[in-house]
């Protein structure tokens, strides 16, 4: 059975429904129609806010990866981990098109499922500065979750109208004592030699913060069992 | 040279030509049995007799000259020894299908060839159509199937269970099909799942297959199989590698790893299939044990990946892509060498679950369309591809199979690819529809998309009661996968029943009887004619073979099959509610009707495709019209009858309830609008032609000028909506 994540159900009673009530010309018979069970929450409205920014972290790389969150396959050698608590629905691993978790005008990479938890630890791709600083300010920029698709097909022009209808429904940033707080939390800047250093930091936040994602974390950490054994 | 001599046996069925015609059609082309020269004392079978009539004539000329060189020595002994055994008789022993399934009415005996573990076998003679039928005694006996060479070098019949069935037939048809004793025979055969065996009734009852003699399976393929349990663990044991770390540098590092699952003698097997395991969106690669571990007990080297998803289809199908081209790279290296030289990279069978089974198709389209060359396999070596619940968000052109074998696994309470006419990317069948090669799918009642894995989150939408759970999902999942790649991939014959006989009447072991299953099958490779896909003359009255369809049911509409809105509410202006199979980019097409007093439809078939005498089936699809109100009425499974007319204005006809089952009553799910009922269910039908035979019909299928459908009472259900597609002959 199912032991991963703690279920929700929602029971809905579906009671008998009259003929009478179709449309015109478009006759349905009554029925009796059997109790229904449902444990599919559906998909929230985006724009949505994030509920927290609990951590952040910027991040520089030596050895730079493809970011497939968007269309454009942008290079990244530089950004910030974050992690945000989040409605659970807004978390939960669809297979149709899901909430889009955004920065601005960034798409984000999330590293864990996060609906169990409520905690979702990401990478957000940004820029270097110039001194070597990540041009990234939490607190001029909102965190949010843009319309459900599918990142690999999204551009720049989409992302805009994004972050253009986020900022119209209101979202704002994070006020800066939380961004600095988050900042604070998550240390000094993180200087890495590639994506699997990367990974490797990113899965110590998984596992403080997603505590049913272990799995995920030892994988991001690398602490995989290799041993091969008989089991069956 | 001596003379030839005959065997003491006759021709029992010269007194019908029923039975000489019958004979005429299905007799074999094997090696003469008129001659048995070195049977001396024409007993019926060269033995030690016949070596002693060659040592008392020894020297001399006569009777013992059996190579006729007019002096009786070491040659005729020689060949005396060299045709040891039974002797050939003066005519073949008749072929015909003998094995089957009893059914309650006509035409009271389903010939197949694949039986479960324990069950058991009836055998069949007709005897309006096999003269010396009739309140015969006879001996049955199974034998362990033998080719035709070995039925050619040995017709001596030996029961592989120590004695054969005394057999009392009757007088009518339903009172000749027998019960054997069957249930202790041995099924399977290490990793074969099937254990041939040959039938053959010894209607003169001395112990030799020869002349009035009838056997099922004289060819090299056996009369039936008796098959293993597709759902217990195989013969092998089972290592897994929990996690191996590829750092195969195409793949990014956050999704290099493998979980991997072989035999552990492997390296005492020969070299095995591919088995790769794409997971879906927030799901792992840890969570397809119970199928791995199947799978790998079978025989086969299964490796579940990390899967990006997160991104979308393309970049999954990357994933898919290298990471199988990854396993080719570092076999050697797996396991410490365990598997080093053991992968038969030539057979890769590729599995993906909703975003991964979309990707894994985007997969193979991408190396159809020449997009993506991969650096060690190829397109060839992808023998088979199966999905569970695949998503479609790349639609028409991009998510297709091809004509690569293609299987599609579907729970009816799956709350995430639902499914829903609302959402084409929820739509699996899309995929199915689009396959143009041979296609399998199983669609299971009450489970739900994350019963195929072991951990995702519940999704389950349908009826209190009615869940089926991840065990019983994961028995139909593991006996539908091995069937499927047996088949394709092994070529075992034996696995073909499972992708498309009727669960209610051949269910693997090991799947609950109260769980309800459909199946759909299509092989255009083993068609020899269809009558009507509905792909081409759209006109309800013109079959797409160019004969006329004289309808007399209601509200019909021939088209597209897609829900042309977003709920399943049902509406007269979406005839096709229900159907979610395709986008309006796509051509599958189908048509749908009702039913509630005496109805037909009758296809005229035209003169090129009269000989029906050289298929084995008449197949066509079926599937009731969810929410109508004629199938909330008829609230259950629905039957009609099927009837062929050949030139001469003889008829037959079956109803297809005969064999068990029919057409299934839709999952009743709610919600996409009013009522319940979800989408509409398709599952093949295919009828035996020379069951249109049965009881002496005396139909010419040779010449058929009508296929007619007929439903209502009298025919079938009473009432009904009901949607039909691919009228279609197959060879098998």
């Amino acid at each position: 059975m199912k032991t991963c994540i703690t279920r929700t159900f929602a029971f809905t009673l579906m009671t008998t429904i009259a003929a009478a009530a179709m449309l015109a010309a478009d006759v349905s018979p009554q029925q009796a129609t059997p109790k229904q069970i449902t444990d599919v929450s559906p998909i929230p409205t985006t724009p949505a806010a994030i509920r927290e920014l609990v951590l952040a972290r910027p991040f520089t790389l030596e050895r730079g990866y493809v970011h497939e969150y968007r269309k454009e396959k942008p290079q990244v050698d530089a950004g910030m981990i974050i992690v945000v608590r989040v409605d659970s629905d807004l978390a939960r691993a669809r297979q149709v098109a899901q909430p889009v978790l955004m920065v601005g005008a960034q798409v984000v990479e999330p590293m864990n499922v996060g609906y169990a938890s409520g905690f979702l630890v990401a990478i957000v791709p940004a820029q270097r500065k110039t001194d070597g600083t990540v041009d990234l300010d939490l607190a001029k920029t909102p965190i949010y979750f843009g319309q459900p698709e599918l990142p690999e097909t999204m551009d720049q022009v989409w992302v805009d109208a994004q972050r253009r209808a986020a900022e119209a429904s209101g979202l704002k940033p994070v006020a800066g004592g939380v961004a600095e707080a988050a900042l604070a939390r998550g240390g000094t800047i993180a200087k890495l030699a590639d994506r699997e250093a990367l990974d490797r930091a990113i899965g110590a936040l998984v596992r403080t913060y997603a505590v049913d994602e272990t799995e995920r974390a030892d994988q991001l950490e690398g602490k995989i069992d290799s041993t091969p054994r008989v089991v069956k | 040279m001596q003379s030839s001599r005959r065997c003491h046996i006759s021709w029992r069925f010269t007194q019908s030509a029923t039975c000489v015609a019958s004979f005429v059609l299905l007799a074999l082309s094997g090696p003469s049995f008129a001659s048995c020269p070195s049977d001396l004392t024409g007993d019926g079978i060269v033995d030690a007799a016949d070596i002693a009539s060659v040592l008392g004539a020894w020297g001399g000329p006569g009777s013992g000259d059996i190579t006729g060189d007019g002096i009786v020595d070491g040659a005729d002994l020689a060949a005396v020894l060299g045709a040891w055994g039974a002797c050939p008789s003066g005519e073949p022993p008749l072929q015909r299908e003998l094995a089957s399934v009893q059914l309650a009415s006509h035409p009271f005996a389903n010939f197949v060839q694949s039986f479960n573990a324990g069950s058991t076998v009836f055998v069949s003679l007709d005897p309006a159509l096999v003269a010396g039928v009739t309140n015969a005694v006879a001996d049955v006996y199974v034998v362990a199937n033998r080719s035709q060479v070995d039925w050619d070098a040995d017709a001596v019949l030996v029961d592989a269970r120590g004695a054969p069935d005394v057999v009392t037939f009757g007088a009518t048809l339903a009172t000749c099909v027998k019960s054997l004793a069957t249930t202790t025979l041995l099924a399977g055969d290490v990793l074969n799942i099937g254990r041939g065996y040959d039938l053959v009734v010894d209607l003169n009852r001395n112990g030799v297959l020869d002349t009035g003699d009838v056997i099922d399976g004289r060819g090299d393929a056996p009369g039936f199989w008796m098959v293993a349990s597709l759902t217990a663990a195989g013969p092998l044991a089972v290592t897994q590698i929990n996690s191996f770390d590829t750092n195969y540098a195409p793949i990014i590092s956050t999704f290099q790893l493998e979980r991997i699952y072989y035999p552990t003698n492997i390296q005492s097997l020969d070299p095995l299939p591919l088995v790769v395991i794409s997971h879906g969106n927030g799901h792992q690669y840890t969570w397809y044990d119970y199928l791995g571990q199947h799978l790998a007990s079978w025989g086969y080297i299964v490796m579940s990946h990390q899967n990006n998803t997160g991104p979308g289809i393309e970049t999954a199908s990357t994933t898919t892509l290298q990471h199988t081209a990854a396993f080719i790279s570092l076999q050697a290296s797996i396991g410490g060498g365990a598997i080093a030289g053991k992968l038969d990279a030539d057979k890769i069978i590729w599995i993906g679950h909703s975003r991964g089974g979309e990707g894994v198709v985007r997969a193979y389209d991408r190396i159809f369309d020449n997009t993506f060359v991969p650096v060690n396999y190829s397109l060839g070596d992808i023998k088979v591809i199966s999905t569970i619940a695949p998503t479609d968000f790349l639609g028409t052109n991009s998510a297709t199979p091809h004509g690569v074998p293609y299987h599609l696994i579907y729970g009816a309470a799956d709350g995430d690819v639902c499914g829903c006419p609302d959402n084409d990317i929820a739509d699996s069948f899309n995929l199915f529809e689009r396959s143009t090669g041979e296609r399998a799918s199983t669609y299971v009642h009450g489970a739900d998309h994350n019963d195929f894995n072991c951990c995702g989150v519940n999704d389950f939408s349908g009826p209190a009661g009615t869940a089926i759970g991840t065990a019983g999902a994961q028995s139909v999942a593991k006996a539908a996968f091995l069937a499927v790649i047996k088949y394709h991939v092994a070529g075992q014959q034996a696995a073909k029943e499972y992708l498309w006989r009727q669960y209610e009447d051949l269910r693997p072991l090991g799947v609950a009887g109260t769980i309800t299953v459909d199946l759909d099958y299509k092989d255009p490779n083993a068609t020899n004619a269809i009558i009507d896909d509905f792909q081409t003359n759209s006109a309800t009255t013109l079959s797409s073979s160019g004969g006329a369809v004289v309808l007399t049911v209601s509200n019909i509409s021939e088209g597209l099959m897609n829900d042309n809105n977003t709920s399943f509410t049902t509406q007269t202006s979406d005839p096709k509610n229900g159907m979610v199979r395709g986008r309006t980019t796509d051509t599958t097409r189908d048509v749908i009707f009702d039913f509630t007093t005496p109805s037909t439809v009758e296809f005229t078939v035209v003169p090129v495709l009269e000989d029906f005498s050289g298929s084995t089936y008449l197949s066509l699809r079926a599937a009731q019209g969810t929410r109508h109100a004629q199938t909330v009425a008829l609230a259950g499974t629905l039957t009609f009858s099927i009837t062929l007319v050949d030139a001469n204005a003889i008829a037959s006809t079956i109803n297809i309830g005969a064999y068990g089952g029919g057409v299934q009553r839709p999952y009743q799910r709610t919600g996409a609008g009013t009522g319940a009922g979800w989408q509409n269910e398709y599952e093949v039908i295919r009828v035996r032609l020379t069951d249109f035979l049965a009881g002496g019909t005396g139909i010419d299928l040779s010449k058929i000028s009508t296929v007619r459908l007929s439903f209502g009472a009298g025919a079938g259900s009473d009432k009904g909506r009901v949607a039909i597609d691919d009228i279609m002959l197959d060879k098998d």
